[in-house]
C-alpha cells in the first residue's frame, strides 16, 4: 500500500482541552477513508491541521512522501490537500465566479471560471450559474462549488467534513457517485460522518477517533457497524429505540390553518398548509430541502407572518416575535443553522444562553453570578463540554454547541418544541441523546414539532409523520401505517407525478 | 492558571506602551528635543500640581464621555464618527438654556443646561441612527456628515445672531452666567469628572450587567442570530446611537459649563475623532475607555503646557495616540481589531440587513 498521506504523532491542544493527542493516520491511494468519532473526538482538528487551518503543537506530515508543515490552506492546497468544511466557508456574499477568484481560478468572470474548471466539470459536473450568489444556493450546490474548486486546484487528498449532513438521500448517492469518481483518478477521499451506514457504503478504511486518540483504523470488511459504534463510544450501545407507542394526543398546541407563504419572486413557498400539533406527540415532517421547510420553520418560529391563513398557538393567533416575552409563549425553538441563528458565535456561552425573546431581567439588571451558576448548572445536565459558561461556542465542536441550543431552548420550560433538523451533524450518542429528549418532552405532554431532511429520523420519532413536498403537506399519518418506501417516494416528488399522470 | 492567563493581556500592553514610546521618542527627538526634559516637563504638565491634576482631568472629560459612546456603538456592530457634531449640538443646547434663563438658581440651571445638552447630542445621534435603521445609510457617512452640518449651523450662529455684541469681533458667544457653571470640588476634582465617573459606570452596568447590554454586544456580533432571537436591529442601531450621542452631547455641555464658558467655531479640537481612538484603545469596554480617556486627557493636558516650558509642540500628542491606536490593534488582534471588523463587516453587509 503506497500511503498518500502519513500524518505522525500529531498533539493539539486548545488550553485545558486535548483535541489531539499523539495521533497517527495513514491514508492510501485511490481510497475512501472514513474518519468517524463521537462529538468533540478531534476530526476536525485533525483535518484542519492537514489543511493548514490549525498549527499543530507536535508531530509530522507527509503527502505523497514529501514532508509538508501547512501554515495555511494555501500551502496546504499547494502540497495537493483540499478540504470542504464542516460549515463550508465559501464567501456568501460573492458569487460563485468571484468565490473561485478569491482561490486564483480566473478574475471573477463566469467565462473565465468556466475556463478555470473545465476540466473537472467534466467527472464532476458542476451545474450553476457562476453568477448566482453563494447564499442564494442550497447547501448541496454550496458543497458542490467547494468541491469544484479544490479539485480545480488539483489537489490529491480531498477532505470532507460531514458533508452528507446537509444533503437529502438522493443528494447523498449523488455525492458518493462523484466520490467515486474522485479515488478511480488515484485521488483520495477522506469522509468524516456520524452515519455508520453511510461507511459501510462508500469507505474502504475507515478510522476512528476517541477523546483525540486514534484508537484504531480498519479495513470496511472486516469490522460491522456495531463493533464501529463500540469503537468510537468506548462501550456497547445497546439496541433500544427512543419510541413508545403512539398514544392518544391531547388538545391541539399550534395549528396552522390554510398557510400560504409567497416568496419574493412571487412563487408560492407553502401552498395551502393545514398542521395541528396536539400536546403529546411528535409531529414529524419529512421534506427534501428547499421545498418549503425554511418558510414553515421560520413561521413556527415567529420570523415570518404567513401571507394568508392563520397560526394559532393554544388557540390564540401568534403573536409576533418580539412580543413573546411580554404574551409569555414558550416555544422552544431549535434553528437549522446553529453556527448563525442558534448562537452568538463569539459570545459567551452563559449569555448565549439567555439570547431570546424572553431575555429580561428582575429590575432591569442582571445578576451576573446568578446567571452564570445556572448556565454552569445547564451546561452540565445537558452534558455540554466543557460546561464553562465563560467559554465561546466557538470553542466547542458542532455537537456541543447544539447542545447549547437545546439547553437554552429546553431551559424555559416550554410546551411547544419546534425542531429544524435538530440532529444534524451529532454524533450517535448524541443523536440518541436529543431524541430520548424530545420523546421525553412528548411524554411529559409537550407538542412537539420536527422538521428533518433525515428520513430515518422522521421515522424514528415521529408518532404521526408527514412529506413536505413544493409547500404542500398532506395531513401526518400515525407512524405505525407509515410506509417507508411510500415516504420516500413522497419526498422525491414521485407521487405527485403518479397523481398527475393518473390524472392526465 | 491566573498569571498565564494575563500574560497575553500583559505582552499585549507592552507591545502597544513600547511602540508608543519609540514612536513618541522618534518624534520628540525629530523635534531636536531632550527626550528626558521633554518627558519631565510632560509629566509635570500633567501631574506635577493640584492644578495640573485639575487641568488633566478637564481635557480628560468630554474625550472620555465621547469614547464611552463610541464603544457602546462599537460592542453594536457601529462606527461613530460624529462625536464632533454630537458635542457641538451638545453644548450649543447647554449655551442656549444657560443665556436664556440666567436668572435660575444653579441647583436648578446647571442640571437643566446639561440635561438639554445631552438631549442635543442624543437628537443627533438618533439621527445617524434612524437613517442607518430605517433607510440603511451607514452611520459611517451620515455621523460625518451630520458633523458638517452641526459646524456649520454653530458656525452660522456664532458668527451672526449670538454673536456676543460685546466681544472684540471675535466669533464667540457671550458668557454664560455664573450659575450655569459648574463647581470644582476641592479646586481639585472639576464636576465634569464625577460626570465621567457616573457615565463611566453606567456605561458598564448597561453593556455587562443589563439585557439591554447583552442584546447590544448580540446584534454587534450577530445579525442572524439576533433576528431569531427576536432581538430588533433597528430598534439596538436608533438605541445605541442615541446613548452615545447624548454622551458627546454631555460631553459637549460639561466641557462648556466647566471649563470654556463660551461657544465658538474652534469649541472641540477634534475630540470627536479621539475618541474613537481612545474607544479602540480601550477596547470597547467602559473601564478600558475610561482609563485610556483620562490618560489621553493628560498627555494633552502635559503636553500643553510643556510647550510653554519646553517648547514641545501640541502635534507630538497627535503623533502618540495615533501611534497608541496602530500598535494597540497590532498587539490585539483580537480584540480592537475585532471591532473594526465587525463593523465593517456590519457595513458592507447593509444591502442584505
Ligand atoms: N478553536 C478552539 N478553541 C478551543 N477549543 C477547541 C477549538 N476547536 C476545537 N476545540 C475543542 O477541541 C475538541 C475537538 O473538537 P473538534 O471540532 O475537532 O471535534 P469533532 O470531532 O470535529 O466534533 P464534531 O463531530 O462535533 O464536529 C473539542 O473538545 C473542542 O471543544
Ligand atoms: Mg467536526
Amino acid at each position: 500500500m503506497t500511503a498518500l498521506v502519513k500524518m505522525g504523532g500529531i498533539v493539539k491542544s486548545f488550553g485545558e482541552t486535548i483535541a489531539n493527542d499523539d495521533v497517527s493516520l495513514e491514508i492510501a491511494a485511490g481510497e475512501v477513508h472514513a474518519l468517524l468519532g463521537e462529538n468533540g473526538a478531534g476530526k476536525t482538528t485533525l483535518m484542519n491541521i492537514l489543511y493548514g487551518l490549525t498549527i499543530p503543537d507536535e508531530g509530522t506530515i507527509e503527502v505523497g512522501g514529501v514532508s509538508v508543515a501547512p501554515r495555511n490552506p494555501a500551502d496546504a492546497i499547494d502540497a495537493g490537500v483540499g478540504m470542504v468544511h464542516q460549515h463550508p466557508l465559501v464567501v456568501g456574499a460573492l458569487t460563485v465566479a468571484e468565490n473561485f477568484s478569491l482561490g486564483g481560478l480566473g478574475d471573477g468572470s463566469p467565462a473565465s471560471m468556466l475556463e478555470a474548471v473545465a476540466d473537472v466539470v467534466q467527472t464532476i459536473p458542476l451545474e450553476v450559474d457562476p453568477r448566482a450568489r453563494i447564499d442564494s444556493l442550497p447547501m448541496s450546490l454550496r458543497q458542490r462549488v467547494e468541491i469544484v474548486r479544490c479539485l480545480a486546484h488539483g489537489v490529491r487528498v480531498l477532505v470532507l467534513d460531514e458533508p452528507t449532513a446537509v444533503l437529502t438521500p438522493d443528494e447523498v448517492q449523488q455525492l458518493f457517485g462523484e466520490m467515486e469518481r474522485v479515488v478511480e483518478q488515484g485521488r483520495s477521499v477522506i469522509f468524516i460522518t456520524h452515519k455508520l451506514a453511510e461507511v459501510q457504503t462508500i469507505a474502504q478504511r475507515v478510522t476512528v477517533l476517541r477523546h483525540g486518540r486514534n484508537v484504531g483504523s480498519f479495513a470496511v470488511g472486516d469490522i460491522t457497524s456495531a463493533e464501529l459504534a463500540e469503537q468510537m463510544v468506548g462501550r456497547e450501545l445497546s439496541d433500544r429505540s427512543a419510541k413508545g407507542a403512539p398514544r392518544a394526543a391531547g388538545a391541539a398546541r399550534l395549528e396552522l390553518r390554510g398557510v400560504c407563504a409567497v416568496g419574493d419572486d412571487g412563487e408560492c413557498l407553502l401552498d395551502n398548509l393545514d398542521l395541528e400539533v396536539c400536546a403529546g406527540e411528535i409531529v414529524a415532517i419529512a421534506g427534501v430541502e428547499g421545498n418549503g421547510q425554511r418558510p414553515l420553520a421560520d413561521i413556527c418560529f415567529g420570523l415570518r407572518v404567513p401571507d394568508s391563513g392563520e397560526v394559532l398557538h393554544d388557540d390564540e393567533r401568534l403573536p409576533q416575535l418580539r412580543d413573546w416575552g411580554r404574551s409569555k409563549v414558550a416555544i422552544a425553538r431549535i434553528p437549522e443553522d446553529r453556527r448563525h441563528e442558534g448562537l452568538l458565535i463569539d459570545s459567551p456561552l452563559w449569555e448565549n444562553l439567555r439570547y431570546g425573546p424572553n431575555l429580561s431581567a428582575k429590575r432591569g439588571l442582571i445578576n451576573r453570578r446568578h446567571e452564570v451558576a445556572r448556565a454552569r448548572s445547564l451546561l452540565e445536565e445537558f452534558g455540554v463540554v466543557p460546561p464553562d459558561p465563560m467559554v465561546p461556542p466557538s470553542a466547542l465542536s458542532g455537537g456541543n454547541q447544539q447542545k447549547v441550543v437545546l439547553a437554552r431552548e429546553l431551559s424555559s420550560d416550554p410546551d411547544l418544541v419546534v425542531a429544524v433538523n435538530p440532529t444534524r451533524g451529532l454524533d450517535i450518542g448524541a443523536q440518541r441523546d436529543v431524541r430520548d429528549r424530545l420523546a421525553a418532552l412528548r411524554d411529559a405532554g409537550k407538542a412537539v414539532l420536527v422538521i428533518s431532511t433525515d428520513l430515518d429520523e422522521v421515522i424514528e420519532i415521529g408518532d404521526r409523520v408527514g412529506v413536505l413536498y413544493r409547500g404542500r403537506l398532506e395531513t401526518p399519518i400515525a407512524r405505525n401505517v407509515v410506509d417507508r418506501a411510500r415516504i420516500g417516494e413522497a419526498m422525491a416528488g414521485l407521487l405527485d407525478d403518479q397523481q398527475n399522470r393518473a390524472e392526465a | 492558571m491566573t498569571v498565564e492567563r494575563f500574560i497575553p493581556a500583559l505582552t499585549r500592553g507592552a507591545v502597544a506602551l513600547i511602540g508608543t514610546l519609540a514612536v513618541g521618542l522618534v518624534a520628540v527627538l525629530a523635534a531636536g528635543l531632550d527626550p528626558v526634559t521633554t518627558l519631565q516637563a510632560i509629566i509635570d504638565g500633567a501631574l506635577g500640581s493640584p492644578y495640573a491634576i485639575r487641568q488633566s482631568l478637564t481635557e480628560a472629560v468630554p474625550v472620555t464621555l465621547t469614547a464611552l459612546g463610541v464603544a457602546v456603538a462599537f460592542r453594536a456592530g457601529l462606527f461613530n464618527l460624529g462625536g464632533d457634531g454630537q458635542i457641538y449640538i451638545g453644548a450649543l443646547g447647554a449655551v442656549g438654556v444657560s443665556l436664556l434663563f440666567p436668572e435660575l438658581a444653579p441647583i436648578l440651571l446647571i442640571p437643566f443646561a446639561l440635561v438639554v445638552g445631552m438631549f442635543g447630542g442624543l437628537v443627533w445621534g438618533c439621527l445617524a441612527g434612524v437613517l442607518r435603521a430605517k433607510l440603511r445609510l451607514s452611520e459611517i457617512i451620515t455621523t460625518i456628515m451630520l458633523n458638517f452640518i452641526a459646524f456649520w449651523i454653530i458656525s452660522y450662529l456664532v458668527h451672526g445672531p449670538l454673536k456676543d455684541p460685546g466681544g472684540s469681533g471675535y466669533p464667540l458667544t457671550r458668557e454664560i452666567p455664573e450659575a450655569a457653571q459648574l463647581p470644582v470640588f476641592g479646586d481639585l476634582i472639576p464636576s465634569g469628572a464625577v460626570l465621567m465617573l457616573v457615565a463611566a459606570f453606567c456605561v458598564w452596568l448597561l453593556l455587562e450587567r443589563t439585557p439591554t447590554g447583552i442584546k447590544i454586544k448580540g446584534t454587534g456580533s450577530s445579525a442572524s442570530a439576533s433576528r431569531f432571537a427576536g432581538v430588533s436591529m433597528s430598534r439596538v442601531t436608533i438605541l445605541v446611537m442615541a446613548i452615545a450621542g447624548a454622551l458627546a452631547g454631555l460631553g459637549g455641555a460639561v466641557s462648556l459649563q466647566g471649563d470654556q464658558y463660551k461657544l465658538g467655531d474652534f469649541f472641540s479640537p477634534g475630540w470627536g475623532f479621539d475618541a474613537v481612538a481612545v474607544a479602540l484603545i480601550g477596547r470597547g469596554t467602559a473601564t478600558g475607555t475610561l482609563i485610556t480617556g483620562i490618560a489621553v486627557g493628560a498627555l494633552r493636558s502635559g503636553i500643553q503646557s510643556a510647550q510653554g516650558t519646553a517648547e514641545v509642540p501640541s502635534s507630538i500628542a497627535q503623533i502618540l495616540l495615533a501611534a497608541a491606536v496602530l500598535f494597540v490593534i497590532v498587539g490585539n488582534a483580537e480584540g480592537a481589531g475585532q471591532l473594526v471588523r465587525r463593523s465593517w463587516a456590519r457595513t458592507r453587509g447593509l444591502a442584505s440587513e
